[in-house]
């Protein structure tokens, strides 16, 4: 939220709404909730969303987890619990072929410790599957 | 009441599909009307601002820029002084750019399209947050100035594993800082092979006019796949 300091010398929170948002995630957790808004109406009980958050998809489980369950239980959805898996990328050493997962980018092959490597996929992003309390 | 009973519901469904159908929109209206849509994205204060002045005296009226900034419109007043048409888009507060913010900034520029053969972006000045968002363009651009120094393409692995384009800036400023170019590039094939790098100087002009020629080319390729 952008803040600003008014005459008096106090703090300021200038909420303009999905514009007013200073973390990414935040968008980005009320793009979860209008996709699953979408499919399954208002007004239903949510009990669990489960998303894949790849390591090159941008986006922080942590900040995700922080701000979810406010924002949802604003837009009537109760309190949902968000799992995310967070997969690996699939990588290939060019220089010894060993096969790996990867997380940390920073991180060279397990074997040979090169960086010279071929990933594939990692900036995966869905919402796999929801779970709704019928009562 | 009976004992609340829960079902599973399958979705799969990407999270960023909104987003992404409105990219795919802006990119198709921005190639019917022949331009090349140029999405930039640096850190605060790494040169893409003087880049656009910069490439404003080699593109002249032919570049159109749209301003990402979380307040004020001194960048575009900037853009506008250096001679190309400019529009500000104010995020208050969010710190990237999206499909809608620009798609809306096109609605607005489009009566002047005339001239327009390059449409620049200007993201918000961040590493992390725009670069889970495509806003239309062709050539996503990543920026890293000299002094920020040669260790943070690993540290931001998301923005570098999608850039068809990697520019490093002020280097009129490399005999005074350590910055190993070729770290750079290394690290950046470490996450992808397709991209092409450039180094260059907004402030001298120095590699500005081959960056600009590139750009160029992408666009010819633009016609010939329309």
């Amino acid at each position: 939220m952008a803040e600003s300091i008014d005459e008096s010398g106090a703090l300021v929170h200038d909420d303009k709404g999905p514009k007013g948002v200073s973390m990414h995630e935040l968008s980005i957790a009320e793009d979860i909730l209008g996709l699953v808004a979408t499919r399954m109406g208002i007004g239903q009980q949510i009990s669990t969303i489960h998303l894949t958050l790849g390591p090159l998809s941008g986006v922080s489980a942590h900040a995700l987890q922080f701000c979810f369950p406010e924002l949802a239980e604003l837009q009537g959805l109760g309190r949902p619990r968000l799992i995310v898996d967070e997969p690996p990328a699939q990588v290939r050493c060019l220089d010894c072929g060993y096969e790996y997962g990867l997380r940390n980018f920073s991180d060279g092959c397990p074997i040979c410790g090169s960086w010279n490597r071929d990933v594939q996929g990692g900036s995966q992003f869905t919402v796999d599957w929801i779970e709704v309390e019928d009562t | 009441m009976g004992t609340p009973t829960k079902r599973t519901i399958d979705v799969v469904s990407p999270v960023m599909a909104k987003n992404n159908e409105i990219a795919a929109r802006n990119q198709k209206r921005l190639a019917e009307a022949q331009i090349l849509g140029i999405n930039l994205i640096g850190s605060p204060g790494c040169g893409k601002t003087t880049l656009l002045e910069s490439m404003a005296s080699i593109l002249g009226t032919a570049m159109f820029v749209i301003e990402g900034d979380v307040q004020t419109r001194r960048d575009a007043d900037r853009i506008e002084r250096a001679g190309c048409a400019a529009y500000q888009i104010e995020t208050g507060g969010a710190c990237h750019l999206n499909a809608q913010a620009v798609s809306e900034a096109l609605d607005h520029l489009e009566p002047k399209f005339g001239a327009c053969r390059y449409m620049a972006i200007e993201n918000v000045g961040n590493l992390i947050c725009p670069s889970a968002y495509d806003l239309g363009e062709h050539v996503k651009v990543g920026l890293l100035s000299v002094p920020e120094g040669d260790d943070k393409v690993l540290k931001y692995p998301s923005l570098f594993s999608r850039i068809d384009v990697l520019l490093v800036t002020k280097i009129d400023l490399l005999p005074v800082m350590e910055f190993n170019r070729d770290r750079v590039k290394t690290e950046c094939r470490s996450l992808q092979p397709d991209f092409v790098a450039f180094e260059l100087s907004g402030k001298t002009g120095q590699g500005v006019e081959e960056f600009c020629e590139f750009l160029d080319t992408k666009r010819r390729a633009l016609l010939v796949d329309a």
